[in-house]
């Protein structure tokens, strides 16, 4: 694999994999095209890791039609691609059902037990509603209004997810708002009346789950020692029989210490038929080891899902179908995630943060109940490449500055960033890179 | 003819 640069254009050459071929591609960074081209272009470029996100010297050669071609690209604007600026205004939340589990799982980023240090049974519904009134009261008419709820484990109050449902929706007509509704579970409760809830609301489902039983067992652990993978197959056979109203069965599987065999993983998931699969390697692993693993691992499923079924089958990767729809849609991201603009985590106390992941942390609370403190919450009003000095790095654009979550747990600082991502994000957008030309490049 | 741009195609998660 070789990666070269001219200022904002990278260009990749893959000389190793048997499923891409050797053809170039290049990519422009501000202006999200993708392109192919020669190799007395490739030339002009100069060699970079895919550590740095630094602009490299460049090569000049003005006597060059090559390098001509390359540094007009380079200036030019595409009046196509769309800014990414994000404005103030709460348009997602995550909820916290509960902050409780039956599971107790290896990489545990909720406390090591799903209760971010505070067991708290259900939330209270009485309480969340007028909250969700506020929240509501200040989307546009038009606009999406997205709620996932976690937890804990969501689906150990499934009723309270139903009213939270309910009301939302009927609230949502009242302002003309498009509700949008997700859960995360465990997928170890998915029975009886718990099932005939799900069946009966428009909802994404992502079920955490990270491959071949003796994988998903280890990483994720029961309380009561029964085996969590044969609970999920239990529900997933139901729902698969009927899945009602459910609107998408999604896996997350995460790599982590336990769990490296993400290839192995993959083939089992995907033999389950869900909608996608999102492949997440674990926020606080620091082994430079185990992500090589993800890497490699990463990059096999995509050369094994393009074979056996093109872009249709690559897309069905979760973070595979954003990049392309990015690219093709030339919508510049500037923001990975909401985090302090439109988003906001509600715990199970109704308290508010502006990371899932801060739950607990009460230095990072932005408010609680129908109370935001704006002036917390506008430290982080300029976008995130900028706050996370992200505004050299080539893949900018696409990943939106990174997560400020995995800068502090890696580095204490939210806006020093994790080389370690860094490094497994480039690398995936190569590959999506590389993939995107050969599918936009048959069918043009 | 060094660079061939590839089209997208306009019309996710």
């Amino acid at each position: 694999m070789q990666l070269r640069r001219f200022k904002d254009i990278i260009a990749i050459k893959n000389d190793t994999g048997v499923v891409l071929n050797d053809t170039i591609t290049a990519f422009h960074a501000s202006n999200l095209e993708v392109a192919e081209i020669d190799q007395e272009t490739f030339d002009k470029m100069t060699e970079i890791s895919v550590f740095t996100g630094e602009i490299p010297k460049d090569k000049i050669d003005l006597e060059s039609s090559a390098f001509n071609a390359l540094a007009e690209w380079n200036s030019e604007l595409n009046p196509d691609a769309k800014s990414g600026k994000m404005e103030f205004g709460i348009r997602s939340i995550t909820l916290n059902v509960n902050q409780i589990c039956n599971l107790k799982c290896a990489y545990c980023a909720a406390g090591g037990d799903g209760t971010y240090g505070t067991p708290t049974t259900q939330i209270s519904v009485e309480k969340t509603l007028p909250q969700l009134k506020y929240f509501l009261s200040s989307v546009k008419p038009g606009q999406t209004f997205a709620i996932s709820f976690v937890g804990g484990e969501p689906l150990l109050h499934p009723k309270a997810i139903k009213a939270i449902n309910a009301y939302v929706i009927t609230e949502s007509s009242k302002y003309q708002i498009k509700p949008k509704f997700k859960i995360v579970t465990n997928g170890t409760l998915i029975k009886d009346e718990t099932l005939e809830i799900l069946r009966s609301m428009n909802v994404d489902l992502t079920i955490s789950f990270d491959g071949t039983k003796e994988a998903n067992d280890i990483a994720r652990p029961s309380k009561d020692g029964s085996s969590t993978t044969e609970k999920i197959l239990i529900g997933l056979a139901q729902l698969q029989k009927n899945r009602g109203q459910i609107s998408s069965i999604n896996f997350s599987a995460i790599t982590s210490t336990t769990n490296t065999n993400v290839f192995e993983n993959y083939i089992y998931l995907k033999s389950l038929n869900p909608d996608s699969i999102e492949f997440v390697f674990a926020n606080d692993e620091k082994d430079p080891a185990v992500q090589q693993k993800h890497i490699e691992g990463l990059n096999k499923i995509l050369a094994h899902a393009w074979t056996a079924g093109g872009e249709k089958e690559l897309r069905k990767i979760k973070s595979v179908d954003h990049y392309f729809y990015m690219l093709d849609n030339q919508q510049k991201t500037e923001n990975f995630c909401g985090a302090g603009k439109n988003y906001l985590m509600v715990d199970a106390k109704n308290k508010l943060y502006s990371c899932v992941w801060d739950a607990n942390l009460k230095e990072e609370s932005v408010g609680s109940n129908e109370q935001l403190d704006h002036e917390k919450l506008s430290k982080l009003s300029k976008s995130l490449i900028e706050l996370n000095n992200c505004n050299t790095c080539w893949a900018r654009f696409l990943c939106g500055g990174g997560c400020m979550h995995i800068n502090r747990s890696h580095n204490g600082d939210k806006h020093k960033k994790s080389i370690l991502f860094c490094e497994r994000t480039r690398s995936l957008i190569l590959q999506v890179l590389m993939y995107y030309k050969l599918a936009r490049a048959a069918n043009p | 003819t060094h660079i061939k741009k590839v089209k997208p195609h306009k019309s996710g998660n």
